[in-house]
C-alpha cells in the first residue's frame, strides 16, 4: 500500500515538473524576426543618393524596415544611403528584393561581403541575405545597378538574438 | 483570589503588551543605489567611439540624481503585461521590445512600469539623494533623508523611479575619419544638459500581509557609451569647442537614446526589522 501511494506521488511529481518546461518562452532567430519586420513594418522610407558622398540618410534603424527609394543610378536605379554600425559583429542585411549590394567604410574601402543567400525557408519576404562584418562606424550601402525601384532593408546583428530557448 | 484567576488575570494583562506593539510602522523600506558609465564594446585607448566616427575622450560625466521613490498601489496588482496582447499605444511585441505607435521601442519592462506606475494611488516613500555622481568613477551612491523615515502604510508595490535631473560632461572629440570634419587636435567637449528623466521600473510585493516587514531595494544605473551616437559634433562646434548646453533642440533625441540604452534594474528584498 505504501508502495503503491509512493508511486502515485512521485507520478504528480514528475507531472509538475513537465509542465515548467512547457512554460520556456521561444526567442526567435535574427531570420525570423526579419521575416516578421519585412511584413509587419514598422516602416521608414529614406532616398537613397546618387553619389556616394550625398549619401546622408541613415538605413540603420533597429527593428524596422527600412524603404529606399532608389534613385537613376548607371542607367538604371541604385543609390547610396549611410549606415551606422552601433556593434561590432557580423551584420545581417535582409533585403525585399535580390539587388545588388556593395558595403564601403567612411574612407571609401570596399568592405568585403563573407555570405550571400538567395532566399528563405521561413517566409517569402526575404529575397536576399548579406553577412558583413563591420566595427562601430558609419558605411555606406551601395544598392544597384537594378530594375527595381525600391527595396526594403532590415538589418540584424549575428548573435543578438541566437537565445533560441527552445 | 482563586489560583486559576491569578493566572487568568496574569495572561490578560501581558497579552496586550505582546499583541500590539504601538507604533510599529506596517514596513520600512532602505534602498541602495550604484551608478556607472559603461563604454564596453566602445573603448578605444583612452576613447570611446561613436557610430558617427567621432572618438570621445572623457574627462568627466556626472550626472544629478534626485530621489529614488517606492510607490505603491493600494489596489493591488492594477493590470499584467502581455505581450501578445499589447496595451493601447503599442503594436508589435516580441524578443523582449514592443513597437509604440509613435515609432519608439520600448523594452517590455518599461511597458510593465509603465501600466504599474498608472495604477499607482498608495503613497510613496521618497529618499532623497541631491547630489551629483561621478559616472566614471562609479559605485555606489550616498543618500540624503527619507520621507517619514522610509515608513510604510499597507499597500501593493508598484514602481520604483529614479528622478536624474542633470547631466554634465567634459572632454575632448575626435574625428577619426580621413576626410576630417574636426581640428587634427580635437575639440572642446562641454556641456550641462537638463534631462529630467526618470527611469523606472515596476516592481511586485505586499506591504502588511504575509511578507516581512523589511524591504531592500537596491537600483542599479548604467548609462552606456552608445548614447553619444546622436551627436553630429561637427555640427555642433563653434570656436573650437562644442558646448551641449547651447543646443537644446538635440534634447528630445539625446534623451530618447538615453531611455534606449541605459540600464536601470532593480531588486527588491524583504527581511525582518
Amino acid at each position: 500500500m505504501k508502495r503503491t501511494l509512493l508511486i502515485i506521488i512521485l507520478l504528480f511529481a514528475t507531472a509538475c515538473g513537465d509542465d515548467n518546461k512547457t512554460t520556456t518562452e521561444v526567442v526567435e532567430t535574427p531570420e525570423g524576426e526579419a521575416c516578421e519586420h519585412l511584413a509587419e513594418g514598422p516602416f521608414k522610407a529614406v532616398t537613397a543618393a546618387a553619389a556616394s558622398i550625398d549619401a546622408v540618410e541613415n538605413a540603420a534603424v533597429e527593428h524596422t524596415r527600412v524603404n529606399v527609394a532608389l534613385t537613376d543610378y548607371e542607367g538604371a536605379k541604385g543609390g547610396f544611403v549611410e549606415f551606422e554600425a552601433d556593434a561590432t559583429g557580423d551584420f545581417l542585411m535582409f533585403l525585399s528584393a535580390d539587388v545588388p549590394l556593395t558595403v564601403f567604410d567612411s574612407s571609401g574601402n570596399e568592405v568585403v561581403i563573407e555570405s550571400t543567400t538567395l532566399g528563405s525557408d521561413l517566409c517569402t519576404d526575404i529575397a536576399a541575405t548579406h553577412t558583413v562584418e563591420l566595427e562601430v562606424g558609419t558605411y555606406v550601402l551601395a544598392f544597384g545597378p537594378t530594375n527595381v525601384t525600391e527595396v526594403g532593408l532590415v538589418h540584424e546583428l549575428s548573435g543578438a538574438a541566437h537565445d533560441d530557448a527552445q | 483570589m482563586h489560583c486559576l484567576n491569578k493566572v487568568l488575570l496574569a495572561v490578560l494583562t501581558l497579552m496586550p503588551a505582546c499583541t500590539f506593539e504601538d507604533g510599529l510602522p506596517w514596513a520600512k523600506a532602505n534602498f541602495e543605489v550604484n551608478a556607472a558609465f559603461s563604454s564596453e564594446g566602445r573603448q578605444i585607448a583612452d576613447r570611446i567611439k561613436t557610430s558617427k566616427d567621432y572618438e570621445i575622450r572623457l574627462d568627466g560625466l556626472e550626472v544629478d540624481l534626485v530621489a529614488i521613490t517606492l510607490n505603491t498601489s493600494t489596489d493591488g496588482v492594477i493590470s499584467t503585461f502581455d505581450p501578445a496582447d499589447p496595451p493601447q499605444g503599442y503594436g508589435l511585441c516580441h524578443n523582449g521590445h514592443c513597437h509604440a505607435d509613435d515609432g519608439r521601442l520600448v523594452d517590455y519592462a518599461a511597458i510593465e512600469a509603465e501600466l504599474a506606475g498608472a495604477g499607482v494611488s498608495g503613497e510613496s516613500v521618497v529618499q532623497s539623494i541631491d547630489r551629483s555622481v561621478d559616472l566614471i568613477q562609479g559605485g555606489l551612491v550616498p543618500l540624503e533623508d527619507c520621507l517619514n523615515d522610509c515608513e510604510m502604510g499597507r499597500g501593493f508595490l508598484q514602481t520604483v523611479d529614479l528622478r536624474v535631473g542633470t547631466v554634465e560632461l567634459r572632454g575632448r572629440v575626435f574625428d577619426t575619419r580621413a576626410d576630417s570634419r574636426l581640428p587634427a587636435e580635437g575639440v572642446e567637449l562641454r556641456g550641462l544638459v537638463k534631462l529630467d528623466a526618470v527611469f523606472s521600473q515596476a516592481v511586485k510585493g505586499e506591504v502588511g500581509g504575509s511578507e516581512l516587514p523589511g524591504i531592500s531595494v537596491t537600483a542599479n544605473l548604467i548609462i552606456s557609451a552608445p548614447v553619444f551616437d546622436v551627436l553630429d559634433f561637427a555640427q555642433l562646434q563653434i570656436d573650437d569647442a562644442v558646448d551641449l548646453a547651447d543646443y537644446p533642440e538635440i534634447l528630445p533625441e539625446f534623451n530618447e537614446k538615453l531611455k534606449n540604452t541605459e540600464m536601470f534594474d532593480v531588486n527588491i528584498s524583504r527581511h525582518q526589522l
